[in-house]
Formats: C-alpha cells, sequence, structure tokens
C-alpha cells in the first residue's frame, strides 16, 4: 500500500496518541498525581508552625553563683526561644535530664565569670543540646547567640543605669555654674578684677565639666544619627551652646567695656539654661535602650505572600512536574526496549526525530494538563497567590517539562532497564531535593555543589515560577535562556540516544 | 549450500555472525527468489532468528555478504524498508492499546493513509479471527490472540517481502492451517516469505525449506525433495509378517543396484532406491523371484519430523571423525 505523502506527520501523531492513550489508561496515576502533590502541600500548610519551637532549657550554674538568681529573668528575655525549665547547680544531673528527654537544651554558665572578664577574656556560657539535625543545629546555634547578647545587653544595661545615676550630679555642676555666674554679676558690678578673674575661672572649669557630660551622650547621639554626621536637635543646641559659652566667657577677659560684659553674663545666664534644659532630655533615655538601641522589625514587601504554602506550592508544583516528565521520558524507551517493539521501529520507514517529537507532544500535552489543574487547585483551594499573567506561569510550565522530558528521555536512553531508569529517576529526584533551593537556599551551597542545581530543570524553573506567582516580577530572562538551553540540548543529546537505538545493525 | 536464482529477493554469501566466542551463523549462503516461501528449519538456538535479524538489518554481520533488494539491509531506505515486514518471535506490541489502536498504531508507522486504512484493517482482524475483539486491550488478550494480531500488524502495510519469525507458535492448528493460506495466497501473489519455524510438519506449507543446525545451513531444497535429501533417495516400506526380516534379505537387497541403502524399521525394512514409483516394482519382481514372503511393499511416506531428524543425524554423522579403523554401517 502506498504510504500518505504526510507520513512524517501521521507518524509524529502516532506516537502522541499511543503515548496519551497509555497515560490516559491510567486515570489512578493521573488523579494521585494532581491529588498527591495538593494535598500534600495542604496537609503542610495546615500542620506547618513559622514559629520556632520553644525548648526547655536547663540553666546550670556553679553553687554560690549570683547568676542562679538571675537565670529566670534571662529565660525571660529569651522566651521566644526558650522555656525556662529551671536551674540546678548540679551538671550530672543536668546532662541526665537532658540525655533522659526531659529537657532540650542545658545552658552551662562559668565556674567565675567575673575572674575571667577581669583577665581580659570573655567568660563562655556553654549550650548543649541532643539535636542531630543540622537545620535545628543551626537554629540552636543562632538562638544561642542571640540569648547571650540579650544577657550580655542586659549586665551592659545595669551598668549603664548605674553610670546614669552617677551621672545624674550634673545639677551639681549647673549649679556651681550658676553660682560662679552671679558671683561674677557681682564682681563686674563691683567692678572686682581679682573676684571676677575667679568667678571666671570656676565658670570656666564648670563649662569643661558640663562639655564633658555633653559629650559623651552626644556621642551615642552621633552614631544613631544620620551618616552625614548631623545630630538631632537637643544634641545640637547642647553641642551649640557649649561651644558659645566657652566664646562668652573668652569674651568677657577681653571685654573692653562694662557694657560689653554685662552682655555677656546674660548671655552666659541664658545659655547656661539651655544647655540644662536640654541635657535633661539627654540623660534621660532608658539605659537598656542605651545599650541595645535598635530593635527589628521585619515586613515582607510583598503584600500578597502570606504562609509557607504560598512559598512551597509553586515549588512543589515544578517538582512535580519535572518528576512527571523525568519519570515518564525515563520508562518510555526502556518500556519499548523491554518489550521489543524497537526492533519494529528499527526496520519499519520511521526515524527517531518522529519518534521523538510525539513523545514529547505527547507528555507535553499531558504534563501541561497536569500543571493547569494543580495550579488551579493551589490558587483556588489554598489561596496561593498569581502576582503576574496566566502565560508567564505557562511559558515556566512548558519550559520545564521540555526540559525534564529531555532529561527523562536522556535517563531512559542510558539505561539498560526499568529498574535502572527508576534509580535514577529517583537520583533526580534527591538531588533536586538538595539543590534546587526548594528546602535549602542556594547560597548555603558553596564549591562545586552549587553547580548542580544547573543540571536540574526544577532550579531554574523554581525560580521564575515564584518570581512571577509571588512577586508578580517579569520571567528572568537568564533563567528562562538557561532553561530552553537545558532543554534543547536534553534534546540533542535524547535525538542522537534514540538514533543510535534505532539504527539498525546494533547488534 | 544455496538455492540458486538468477534475481534473488534475497541472497547471502558465506554469512558469519559471531556473538563473542559464539558463532550464530557458519558461512551461510542462500538465494530466495521472489515468489515463494522459504522455511527455515531446526533445532532451538540453531541460528535461525539470527539469520532472520540479520537479513533485516537488525543484527549486524561479522563476515559476508548479505543483500535483500539488491542491496545491504542496512544501508535500505525509508521507502525500501517499507517493502518489507517482520514479525518478531515474541509478541512485540502495547499491552495498555486495544486491538485496534495496536493495528492503527502499526498503520501509521508505516504511514498508510488514514482514509483507506480503515478497510485494511478490517481484512487484516478477519483474517486473524479478531474482529470481534477490536476493542479489547491487549493486556487482556491471550498469548495466542497476541500473535495473531502481531502477524496482522506485519501485513498492514503490505509488504512484499516478510519475515515471520515463528507466527503460528501458539496457535490453533484450525488458525494455524488459515494462516498457510494466507501466506499460500500471498506467495501466489509473488510476495516472498520467509518463516523460521520450529514447527517441522510446517514445511509441507513450503516451497522450499532450509534446515539449519548450529548455525550451519544443511541443506536447502524444494520440500518435496527433503526425504530425497534425508534418507539418499526415496525410501519403499517392506513390511514382513510380525516385522520378522528373513535370513539374508537385507544383506542381498544392499547388493542390488537399484538400491541405495536398506535399514531396519518396527514392521520390516526400508529401502531406500533412485526413484519410488519406478523401483517399488523392480523390487516386488526381485523378491517374488528368490521366493521372499511379504507383508506389503509401497513407497514409504516418512513425516517431516521424521525426515528431519534422518537430516540432522546424517549431519552430524559426516561431522564425526573418521576412525582409522572404522568399519562400515
Amino acid at each position: 500500500m502506498r504510504p500518505s505523502v504526510l507520513r512524517r506527520p501521521l507518524q509524529i501523531a502516532t506516537f502522541l496518541r499511543k503515548e496519551a492513550v497509555e497515560v490516559l489508561r491510567q486515570p489512578r496515576l493521573l488523579l494521585t498525581m494532581v491529588i498527591g502533590p495538593f494535598l500534600i502541600m495542604a496537609a503542610f500548610g495546615l500542620g506547618y508552625r513559622d514559629t520556632p519551637e520553644r525548648m526547655r532549657t536547663l540553666f546550670v550554674a556553679p553553687e554560690g553563683s549570683p547568676l542562679l538568681d538571675q537565670v529566670e529573668s534571662y529565660a525571660d528575655e529569651i522566651k521566644s526561644y526558650v522555656e525556662f525549665a529551671g536551674a540546678t547547680t548540679d551538671p550530672a544531673f543536668a546532662r541526665r535530664q537532658l540525655l533522659d528527654g526531659e529537657v532540650d537544651l542545658l545552658v552551662s554558665f562559668p565556674d567565675d565569670p567575673l575572674e575571667t572578664v577581669l583577665q581580659g577574656d570573655r567568660a563562655t556560657v556553654t549550650v548543649v543540646h541532643t539535636r542531630l539535625d543540622p537545620i535545628e543545629q543551626t537554629a540552636i546555634n543562632f538562638a544561642s547567640q542571640l540569648g547571650i547578647a540579650q544577657i550580655n545587653g542586659q549586665i551592659l544595661a545595669a551598668v549603664v543605669a548605674g553610670g546614669q545615676e552617677l551621672a545624674t550630679p550634673a545639677e551639681g555642676v549647673f549649679a556651681a555654674a550658676d553660682v560662679a555666674v552671679d558671683a561674677l554679676d557681682d564682681a563686674m558690678v563691683s567692678q572686682d578684677e581679682e573676684a571676677t578673674a575667679a568667678a571666671l575661672d570656676d565658670l570656666e572649669q564648670a563649662t569643661g565639666q558640663v562639655s564633658l557630660a555633653v559629650r559623651a551622650s552626644t556621642a551615642l547621639l552621633a552614631e544613631l544619627g544620620p551618616s552625614d554626621g548631623t545630630t538631632d536637635d537637643a544634641s545640637d543646641t547642647v553641642t551649640q551652646a557649649v561651644d558659645e559659652l566657652r566664646t562668652s566667657i573668652d569674651e568677657i577677659r577681653t571685654a573692653q567695656s562694662s557694657g560689653e560684659a554685662s552682655e555677656q553674663v546674660t548671655r552666659i545666664r541664658e545659655l547656661l539654661g539651655t544647655i540644662s534644659t536640654n541635657y535633661d532630655e539627654l540623660t534621660a533615655v532608658d539605659s537598656a535602650v542605651l545599650v541595645q538601641p535598635f530593635a527589628s522589625d521585619v515586613e515582607l514587601a510583598v503584600d500578597s505572600v502570606e504562609g509557607v504554602t504560598d512559598w512551597y506550592a509553586p515549588a512543589a508544583v515544578i517538582l512535580m512536574l519535572q518528576q512527571f516528565g523525568v519519570a515518564f521520558g525515563a520508562l518510555s524507551f526502556v518500556r519499548e526496549r523491554q518489550l521489543g517493539i524497537v526492533d519494529v521501529y528499527r526496520v519499519a520507514p520511521v526515524h527517531a526525530t518522529e519518534t521523538l517529537l510525539g513523545k514529547y507532544l505527547a507528555y507535553l500535552v499531558i504534563g501541561g494538563a497536569i500543571g493547569a489543574a494543580l495550579m488551579a487547585l493551589v490558587v483556588n483551594l489554598l489561596g496561593v497567590p498569581i502576582a503576574s499573567g496566566i502565560t508567564d506561569i505557562g511559558v515556566v510550565i512548558a519550559l520545564t517539562l521540555f526540559a525534564s522530558i529531555g532529561l527523562g528521555f536522556v535517563i531512559s536512553l542510558a539505561s539498560a532497564s526499568d529498574a535502572q531508569a527508576v534509580q535514577y529517576t529517583m537520583i533526580v529526584l534527591l538531588a533536586s531535593l538538595f539543590f534546587s533551593g526548594f528546602f535549602l537556599a542556594l547560597d548555603q551551597l558553596e564549591g562545586p555543589s552549587r553547580y548542580i542545581r544547573y543540571l536540574l530543570p526544577v532550579s531554574y524553573a523554581m525560580q521564575m515560577l515564584r518570581d512571577v506567582m509571588l512577586r508578580g516580577a517579569e520571567i528572568d530572562r537568564q533563567l528562562w535562556m538557561g532553561l530552553a538551553a537545558f532543554g534543547v540540548g536534553a534534546f540533542g543529546l535524547a535525538l542522537i540516544g534514540a538514533r543510535r537505538r534505532m539504527s539498525l545493525a546494533r547488534e | 549450500m544455496s538455492y540458486h536464482d538468477p534475481d534473488p529477493v534475497i541472497r547471502t554469501t558465506d554469512l558469519v555472525k559471531d556473538f563473542g566466542d559464539q558463532r550464530a551463523l557458519d558461512h551461510i549462503s542462500l538465494s530466495v527468489p521472489p515468489g515463494v516461501i522459504l522455511g527455515v528449519i531446526g533445532p532451538s538456538g540453531c541460528g535461525k532468528t539470527t539469520l532472520v535479524r540479520t537479513l533485516t538489518g537488525i543484527t549486524a554481520r561479522t563476515s559476508g555478504d548479505v543483500s535483500v533488494f539488491g542491496r545491504d539491509p542496512v544501508t535500505l531506505s525509508s521507502r525500501q524498508r517499507s517493502r518489507f515486514g517482520y514479525m518478531p518471535q515474541l509478541p512485540v506490541l502495547f499491552p495498555n492499546l486495544t486491538v485496534w489502536g495496536n493495528l492503527t498504531f502499526m498503520s501509521s508507522l508505516y504511514g498508510l493513509p488514514v482514509r483507506r486504512r480503515r478497510r485494511r484493517l478490517v481484512e487484516l482482524l478477519d483474517l486473524v479471527d479478531l474482529a470481534d475483539h477490536r476493542s479489547k486491550q491487549l493486556a487482556d488478550c491471550s498469548g495466542g490472540m497476541q500473535r495473531r494480531l502481531s502477524l496482522a500488524a506485519t501485513l498492514v502495510h503490505d509488504p512484499e517481502l516478510l519475515y515471520l519469525d515463528e507466527p503460528t507458535a501458539g496457535v490453533d492448528p484450525i488458525l494455524r492451517e488459515r494462516f498457510w493460506d494466507h501466506f499460500r495466497s500471498l506467495r501466489d501473489q509473488g510476495r516472498t516469505i520467509v518463516v523460521p519455524t520450529q514447527y517441522v510438519g510446517e514445511a509441507v506449507s513450503c516451497d522450499v525449506v532450509a534446515v539449519m543446525a548450529e548455525g550451519r545451513l544443511i541443506t536447502v531444497q524444494p520440500s518435496d525433495q527433503l526425504s530425497r535429501v534425508a534418507f539418499g533417495g526415496d525410501p519403499i516400506a517392506l513390511d514382513f509378517e510380525n516385522g520378522w526380516v528373513p535370513n539374508g534379505v537385507k544383506q542381498r537387497l544392499r547388493e542390488q543396484p537399484f538400491v541405495r541403502s536398506v535399514r531396519s524399521t518396527e514392521t520390516g525394512l526400508a529401502v531406500v532406491v533412485a526413484d519410488d514409483q519406478r523401483d517399488v516394482d523392480t523390487l516386488r519382481r526381485y523378491l517374488e523371484a528368490e521366493g521372499t514372503t511379504f507383508a506389503s511393499i509401497e513407497p514409504a511416506q516418512p513425516t517431516f519430523d521424521e525426515i528431519f531428524v534422518r537430516i540432522i543425524e546424517n549431519d552430524a554423522a559426516s561431522r564425526q571423525p573418521v576412525e582409522p579403523t572404522g568399519v562400515a554401517a
């Protein structure tokens, strides 16, 4: 029978149809591929706590340590991380409690922290735990650093508060300055040069003390102020007033007439008043604020993203689509070889290109439908936002499938059996979980491990879909080109492999 | 050994195929003319399937020459490959597709126009007696049904040359006969069919039979000549009462010029002559002349199993190293 002039399109279509029918004849499989990930994401979203686990913490300090009385208040300071489980002086008991799982953390204070500090060293507080999970270990390290910072701040605040109490008699300095101004005024009225000079010396000395106190306070304010060196109003006013005070004293010393000197005295009274008023404002700052002037309040610039599901849902959809493409692609040629049908392809007038294109199209169509169904579920039922257009999402899904199916075909053509193909597919999945940014941020990888991501379609696609769906950004040019290049490369390799498999005289 | 034809569809010359140290085809020279059914028979593992796979081009030859339609099968173009069909030894269709779906797939693989294929597929389903099962998934079909569908799939593009590797394995005798009727019908239309088979009895349906053993082609003969080759002539069954052969008859017969060989059977003797139709009367007259009483004398009709066994035994005997003090049989 003479073949049709449309033989090649017919062949592509028949492979498309064959693959599609084979997949569609497994409705449970398809349902699982859509419902499964959705249920997993829903369960994850419902069960996930976004606050860290509070660890039952037992504090250990030597007998007689003053820290024993303070640990509860320390624990209260870091209660976001720590649940106070008591304090003890018995390290062995504490360790037993830890190993028995009665507590999660031991915080051991050093024997003699004062001596260590006086020697110029930091006294080490030891945190002991039994958690093996590296992520939990990182969290404990982070929490312990925060906790120690809190305790250090608390101690420093106590010291500063004491200093402030000592500094409060600045009022005496101002009083002495006032007395010196009065004495100066009297001496000038009585034209007693010796008394005037003595009063000016007293006033200069008082001004020095005021200057010292003012500089200490303004130094802190300067650190908190703008980077151009400007400070706040009170600080500026006080600093300028002190400078002017010095100038006025110098001008009285060189005044040519009693009138000029009298004006300067009046000015000095005004300046002292100004300094006194604003100085109170400077020293009224809480010592706890002084030692830890900054607190953090983190806000997400993207309003629409609310929960952990929003973050993981796009990644899960992409991972699912990748695995669909890889798994079906990987089993495709292997299964046919095991069936023996490849021998029929070899002798039939069909080329690897038509075979491959038909299979690609079938999996693209089915994968696209699965992707669309999954997206509809996560958006409508889990409330995951879509900040950009559907077209962008479609492009990402299509590219993901194109690259993943290609990867699957490469695996299939490199595998000697379906068991081997399944193993390779599982390795791709495992690698995707570790190296794609699904759970771990890519910045946490270094060295050659960083580059493994480029071998996984999910790495490109996950970032693109998150950007598009959650941030409303345009598709990153480098990422889509990278993924497309990956897909083209995989297609090329698959074509070479398929040609070899379907070529004659290979046995 | 070869079956000569001036314009063969298939020709092999000193074809050798080795799988590692194992020689699967040992200097096969064969020529198959158009419009014949070539049966390839031989014990399991003798190289029948390897021969067919080499002829299709699937298996590469180690040495020697192969030509199909005048060209090396490995270099045949797509169009030329459409001229032959290959049915592998095991059913190789898709278990998740229906009977009809599998046939549709195969017809598209060969680029059959959509409009014309339906009638063709219906005809083929009728031929293989699967018309009532067209919607059944292949996975739900029996082994025999899968075999039948596989045959239909091979015939779908109406090829000039068919390689059918054991097409009737697992097929019931009635349907088997129908298949052979169809093969003969195809042969009559000028198609060439190569049929490796373990059913030696099917050799009678072939025009030419190639007998293989241990990768070698022992003989290629028209099927009606195979018996003569096996026995070195035409066997005549000479039966005696109770199977008792009078003394000296066997030896005396061996000395007669028209007798090629004599051997004992359960009922008497098998006497091989050059032409059974001519020499049966000669033999009868000789026995009557010497007064030997016998129960019956008539040209023997050995089964193809017997012929096949005899050919294999002859081949094995001819390959035995000759003993220096050997005794003639």
